[in-house]
């Protein structure tokens, strides 16, 4: 188990995160949402271990991560959110480094990152630089580097941007599927219909602070809301969405 | 469009071309363009006002001196040089890129606009560089060559144009061709050619400015003797063109300067014209392949090449992350067009020391060797590995797409001696080894191939041991930490380095030679030197300290560092 505990990040007066709690267990796939800027990516680079916390804890296993975080990075695979790759090497390379960092056996490890490729649909530009792979390409890169040494904890900060529709729909079976084995899954995403179809629990948060937590489901009874898309609307929309884009339209229209 | 809103785009787009020169990370990394600017223009007009100072109390003693071509032609000579390595540095600045195609094409700007104000930042770069790189000689110098009042303030005006016309002109020379060797080389290769080559041009710009750098105490010395022979030497040196043209200017009779001078406005004429030209026709190609994606700023990789490396490295080391490190290494050394840069500007720098004492060497050819020759000769090897393995240790700081670092620190493991022998077989692989391999053929051409053996063993000893002192206080894995210059005191540094060499070629050289006299002593070196190096292995191994994590980030210097005197 996963666990949160009123962790909170600030940077001089500005606090990105404020007091957030939330658990992720195993077989759960926990969608965490928020508008730009509520603190979501923060609160994922602290999970992570690359960002210590100005006050409290991620337990793994009722342990605080920090007393060994490099035993918990061994276990533990990231997508971040921006595509940022080491551009000069070929997607192989780049595979192939991430594979020995983590100490994989050789042989194993080519075979498994061949496989990846050809799975991804990537086996032709596998010896072409990073440079020259589309938004989606660089976006599969980084999604077989987070499996390729079978990690217990999956953190996904916007998996599927660039994907086409069909690595899309795999990667929503994909995930389906690791969490059926009992992986621990935090999936970070602004595609609502993503969340919908393969998280269990949902968490919001707003400014920093969590507004709200629980199943799909419930937060949909909790808030009297007809969907996803509207109970997040309801939770975090500081204005009345019409009047903004009736304001922006407005503007728009000025000569 | 109106005229007026075209020449408004055309002032905001000049100055924000301008202001992309200066977002080269080898110049300044992670600064603000102000900052940058300020720093580049102090930094490259120092020399000319230090150099000057300098001559300051031969010149005023001698006012020949001062009026004399030969002076003109140091100060021509490193105007060039400094203009030659700037532009190389700029090299991919001098086009339109990717991302400005990619900001600019979508707005209601003609073409014409962008590609008038792209060669405005070029025409202003050259002018502010030209007048910076030059200003102190033309302020210091003039005023030493009118000492004694040699015709007053009309003389003193002339010999600042004529200063000026020569100094100006030899850095708006190299600038231009360096533009028009770009445009032509578009113009003739395929635009993923041009990538490959323009990075080969790059390096062997870099090596052959430092090359001859090192020779031009020589050549300064050896000038007046071509000059009055009239030797190729003199007529095909540029720098001795644009000293003809400051010549002419203040008035000389000398046939030889006006002929000189007329090859200098020829080539400065030629060299602005065809840059002109080259540059129009470059510029649309250049575009177009550009959006297409077909020119890629870097990792232009060869297939069979990674896969050599790899199977090398594979069959080499063991361990995973040895091997992860090195890889990651070599591929970042020899692919990034930065890295790539500065390591060619320490293999040129040790290259043109070898080159000028294997000049010296072969001079005294058909005469027996005195035994300082010999030191020298053997000393060669050392001199290459010496600025190889230094550079590589500088080059390690300098970050590599610093934004893909997290990788790194999301896999950190704690054996953290494993990843510092990823970066000490980088090292091995890319100098200890090859400088072996080379040090076997040529001495065991020139020697026999006994005293060749002994002498690769010795310099991979030496070698050696320099890795193991270069990497003892690594804090960072290569490429992947922010990079903070100037930590060090500059003067602090070179001296270090100075004393460091003197030691690790010239004095070791020494006691090499020592040690080949007698079989016992050359044993017993290579037994200690041998064992030195496993002992420093055996101490570090013991001594590292388990669980200190890397450094990604180093943080700068504070504003206001206070005394920590508080309670």
């Amino acid at each position: 188990m996963l666990e949160i505990r009123n962790v909170t990040k600030s940077y001089g007066r500005l606090t990105a995160v404020n007091n957030v709690s939330f658990t992720v267990r195993p077989h759960e796939v926990c969608g965490y949402l928020g508008p730009n800027g509520s603190g979501k990516s923060t609160t994922i680079k602290i999970i992570t271990g690359m960002l210590e916390p100005t006050a409290g804890t991620v337990l793994y296993r009722g342990q605080d991560i920090r007393e060994d975080l490099i035993a918990y990075k061994s276990l533990l695979g990231y997508v971040p959110e921006e595509p940022h790759l080491y551009s000069y090497l070929t997607g192989w390379e780049y595979l192939q480094l991430v594979g020995e960092l983590r100490c994989l056996p050789s042989e194993a490890l080519e075979r498994k990152i061949g496989r990846m490729l050809s799975l991804f649909l990537l086996e032709d530009y596998k010896y072409a630089p990073i440079s020259s792979y589309s938004k989606g390409m660089k976006q599969k890169i980084l999604i077989a580097a987070a499996l390729v040494h079978n990690p217990e904890i999956l953190i996904l900060d916007e998996p599927i941007s660039g994907l086409d529709i069909t690595a899309g729909l795999v990667f929503r079976e994909l995930v389906s599927r690791l969490a059926g084995e009992g992986k621990i899954i935090l999936c970070s995403s602004h595609e609502l219909s993503l969340v919908e179809n393969v998280c269990s629990d949902v968490v919001i948060l707003h400014r920093g602070r969590v507004v709200g937590r629980g199943s799909i489901e419930e937060l949909r009874q909790l808030r009297n809301q007809p969907s996803l898309e509207a109970v997040f609307s309801d939770l975090v929309a500081s204005d009345n969405i019409e009047s903004v884009a009736r304001q922006m339209f407005e503007l728009v229209m000025e000569t | 469009m109106t005229f007026q809103a075209e020449k408004g785009q055309f002032v905001r787009l000049t100055r924000n071309f301008f202001t992309r020169f200066f977002e080269n990370d080898l110049l300044s990394p992670q600064a603000d363009f102000h900052a940058t600017l300020s720093q580049a223009l102090g930094l490259l007009a120092t020399p000319g006002l230090f150099v000057p100072l300098l001559l300051l109390p031969l010149l005023m003693m001698d006012a020949e001196a001062a009026r004399s071509w030969n002076i003109k032609l140091i100060f021509v000579f490193f105007s060039m040089l400094v203009m030659g390595v700037l532009s190389i540095l700029e090299w991919d600045a001098l086009m339109l890129d990717h991302r400005d195609q990619t900001i600019l094409m979508p707005l209601p700007v003609r073409p014409r606009t962008i590609f008038a104000a792209k060669f405005a930042a070029l025409a202003v770069f050259l002018v502010i560089f030209s007048v910076d790189v030059n200003a102190g000689s033309i302020l210091l110098l003039p005023p030493l060559e009118t000492q004694g009042n040699m015709g007053g303030l009309a003389n003193l005006a002339r010999f600042t144009v004529a200063h000026a016309a020569g100094t100006i002109g030899a850095s708006g020379f190299t600038f231009l061709l360096i533009v028009s060797v770009q445009g032509i080389l578009i113009n003739t290769f395929p635009p993923k050619w041009f990538r490959r080559i323009s990075t080969g041009i790059q390096v062997i710009s870099v090596l052959g400015m430092l090359a001859v750098l090192f020779f031009f105490p020589a050549i300064l010395e050896e000038m007046p003797r071509w000059k009055s022979e009239g030797a190729a030497m003199a007529r095909f040196f540029p720098p001795m063109w644009f000293v003809g043209v400051s010549e002419v200017l203040e008035g000389t009779a000398d046939p030889a300067f006006r002929s000189l001078a007329r090859i200098g406005l020829c080539g400065l004429g030629l060299a602005s014209a065809s840059s002109v030209a080259a540059y129009a026709v470059a510029y649309g190609r250049y575009t177009r392949a550009s959006l297409e994606g077909a020119v890629d700023a870097s990792g232009a990789t060869s297939r069979g090449r990674g896969m050599a490396l790899g199977a090398l490295i594979r069959g080499l080391l063991r361990n995973p992350l040895e091997r992860a490190v090195c890889r990651f290494s070599l591929q970042t050394m020899l692919r990034s067009p930065k890295h790539r840069l500065l390591l060619a500007a320490y293999t040129g720098t040790g290259l043109a020391l070898v080159l000028e004492e294997s000049v010296a060497l072969a001079l005294q050819s058909g005469q027996a060797w005195k035994p300082a020759q010999e030191v020298v000769m053997l000393s060669l090897p050392l001199v290459i590995s010496f600025f190889l393995l230094s550079g590589m240790r500088f080059i390690f700081n300098i970050p590599s797409e610093l934004s893909a670092n997290w990788i790194f620190q999301v896999t950190e493991r704690r054996e953290q001696t494993d990843y510092l022998a990823g970066a000490r077989a980088s090292m091995m692989l890319l100098v200890v080894a090859p400088v072996a391999a080379v040090v076997v053929i040529v001495y065991g051409f020139l020697f026999d191939l006994e005293t060749a053996l002994i002498h690769a063993a010795y310099c991979s000893l030496l070698s050696l041991l320099l890795v193991e002192a270069l990497v003892w206080r690594l804090e960072k894995l290569p490429f992947t930490c922010s990079y903070v210059p100037g930590r060090i005191p500059v003067v602090m540094l070179l001296t270090a380095y100075w004393v460091a060499f003197l030691f690790y070629t010239h004095v070791m050289a020494f006691l090499e030679h020592e040690m080949l006299r007698s079989r016992p002593a050359t044993v017993i070196c290579i037994s200690v030197l041998l064992s030195a190096w496993c002992g420093l292995r055996a101490y570090r191994r013991r001594a590292h300290v388990k669980n200190a994590a890397f450094v990604f980030h180093e943080e700068p210097e504070p504003v206001v560092c206070t005394l920590n005197l508080g309670g």
